[in-house]
């Protein structure tokens, strides 16, 4: 009589816990995308400085410049949805690196020390991103591990639960950049 | 850096008076430790003889005669092991303070040679809020205030501090004593003397630990650098033991230490072969720990091929690195003259100045 208990109560015990396993590492998933969406707004906010700091010394790169406030403003004021958002911050990823290498060209604004702050700055922010993109790869490789193992799969089966995509560097962001001397 | 080769031709006279003392040193300790053994295997032996041949052994203490007391008597020759243990003692000290004091002085002399910007100060210690903050050292927590811990207590003596370029860094010998199980698991029937056995009795029969590091939970090297990068949080990079043998059950098993932080798993698969960390935050962990410096840490422990761990912490780098004998001294028990004892000192103090080098320390792109 007690087995007809105990049977049912530890497979619903089981259920329980695998059902919290991957609701926390969901959760974990989230919370690791809004890491990188803190790291992103920081890097936003140092654009401005950078752009006035840069405006004085440089004459030719204008137009950089100019895309790189318009795509800012496109970021801060119309509030994209995440993906747009995302492919907007990798145009910009770009844009700063190409920025960095055409500032060699300048060498009385790589001597400015309010550049170099800021530049250091940026530094920093893009260190801090891609921990933020690390650690949100990691949650992301937890969660569908445990998507895929048994017995979980079955649970994230009736849960309708997919793997969810890392992050990954487009083809042409990867290549290193040329420099001519 | 001197080169080893004359830094020990310079060093023949003072090393060849050391290894006279030492030699009479280790005479007597041996000695002191056989009476030490001697009296653990008799107390063992005496109860059980007593518990299984309980009638032939008092039927032996009443055939001994009570009118004679200077004949032979269990009480005679319990006096007779007192004095000579605590004759050997004596001498067995005298003689360490000497090679001690001796030892030191080489030390001295060798390390002015080697690294002549550093300091050596061989009566200091790292200081134990230092150890407290590093988050290494395995300390007990007060029942009922779980905010308190106990204190630390530090054996080790001798310091070593200077500057790498801009970096600094300061190096200690460390013996902290071991106060890894706190008072509830004392309560476990016989988990007090399973302990006490395994830490302070099986290193007395154990022949790559020196008597003097028994009941120790960290015995070696303790270094502090400055780290080029600001956390606000504590990542500890321990030493790991189930990777090799278990696989991707390790994870499992590591991620129920609750005495640690959260478990961090990374992308480096060398790295996390070695190593295990746990951070009070994920991203700061992968901030602190980027690509190179796995890489370089994986490097570094290969070179050391000793068990190191590491703690980033405010601006600073904690790492300790296990040495049987302890860092500040040479391994007493081979020859100064003619062994490589000297040679490995200076290798180890070479491999740990060479830290700042080894793990790119030098290199401050933020400041």
């Amino acid at each position: 009589m007690t087995y007809l208990f105990i049977i049912p109560l530890s497979f619903l015990l089981i259920c329980v816990l695998l059902y919290n396993n991957l609701i926390s590492k969901k959760n974990k998933v989230e919370e690791a995308y809004r890491s990188i969406d803190v790291m992103l707004k920081k890097r936003t906010d140092l654009i401005p400085q950078l752009v006035n700091t840069i405006k004085g010394y440089t004459k030719h790169e204008s137009e950089t410049l100019i895309s790189l406030t318009k795509l800012r403003n496109n970021i801060v004021d119309r509030d994209p949805p995440s993906e747009l958002r995302l492919n907007l911050e990798s145009q910009m990823d770009q844009l700063l690196g190409k920025l960095q290498i055409t500032v060699e060209a300048y060498p009385d604004l790589k001597a400015s020390e309010n550049f170099l702050l800021l530049q250091s700055s940026l530094n920093e922010v893009e260190e801090q991103l891609s921990a933020s993109r690390r650690a949100y790869n990691a949650a992301v490789y937890a969660f569908n591990n445990t998507l895929e193992m048994f017995p979980s799969n079955i649970v994230a089966k009736f849960m309708g639960y997919s793997p969810k995509t890392m992050f990954t560097i487009k083809p042409s962001e990867a290549d290193l950049p040329k420099v001519s001397f | 850096m001197m080169d080893f080769q004359n830094l020990k031709k310079e060093l023949l006279p003072l090393l060849q008076e050391a290894e006279k003392l030492r030699k009479t040193y280790r005479f007597y300790k041996v000695i002191y430790t056989f009476l030490i053994q001697l009296f653990l295997i008799c107390g063992i032996a005496l109860v059980l003889f007593v518990y299984l041949f309980n009638s032939k052994f008092t039927d032996w203490i009443a055939s001994l005669s009570p009118n004679a007391p200077w004949t032979f008597t269990p009480q005679m020759l319990v006096l007779f092991f007192w004095f000579l243990f605590f004759i050997s003692l004596i001498i067995f000290q005298t003689y360490k303070n000497k090679y001690v004091t001796i030892e030191k002085r080489l030390m001295r002399v060798l390390l002015d040679k080697m690294v002549p910007t550093f300091e050596f100060y061989e009566h200091e210690q790292i200081k134990t809020e230092e150890l407290i903050n590093s988050g290494l050292v395995t300390m007990y927590r007060r029942p009922f205030d779980k905010k308190t811990h106990g204190p630390i207590y530090n054996r080790g003596q001798g310091l070593l501090s200077g500057k790498v370029k801009d970096t600094s860094i300061t190096i200690g010998n460390v013996n902290i004593v071991d106060q890894r199980y706190g008072t509830y698991l004392m309560y476990i029937p016989f988990f007090a003397h399973i302990h006490i056995a395994y830490t302070y009795i099986r290193p007395i029969f154990k022949k790559e630990k020196s008597i003097e590091q028994i009941g120790s939970s960290l015995s070696g090297m303790f270094a502090i650098v400055d780290f080029n990068k600001k956390c606000s949080g504590t990542t500890i990079v321990l030493p790991d033991q189930f990777e090799k043998r278990i696989g991707y059950l390790a994870k499992t098993i590591q991620s129920l230490n609750f005495g640690r932080d959260q478990l961090v798993n990374l992308e480096d698969s060398e790295f996390e072969k070695e190593f295990v960390v746990y951070s009070t935050d994920q991203v700061e962990a992968r901030y602190v720990l980027s690509t190179s410096l796995m890489r370089r840490i994986t490097l570094l422990k290969q070179k050391i091929n000793k068990p190191i761990i590491l703690s980033f912490k405010g601006d600073k780098l904690y790492m300790a690195v296990h040495h049987p004998y302890g860092f500040f001294s040479l391994q007493e028990n081979k020859n100064l003259v003619d062994s490589n004892v000297l040679e490995l000192f200076y290798d180890d103090i070479t491999t740990a100045i060479g830290i700042i080098e080894d793990l790119n320390l030098n290199t401050q792109v933020w400041r």
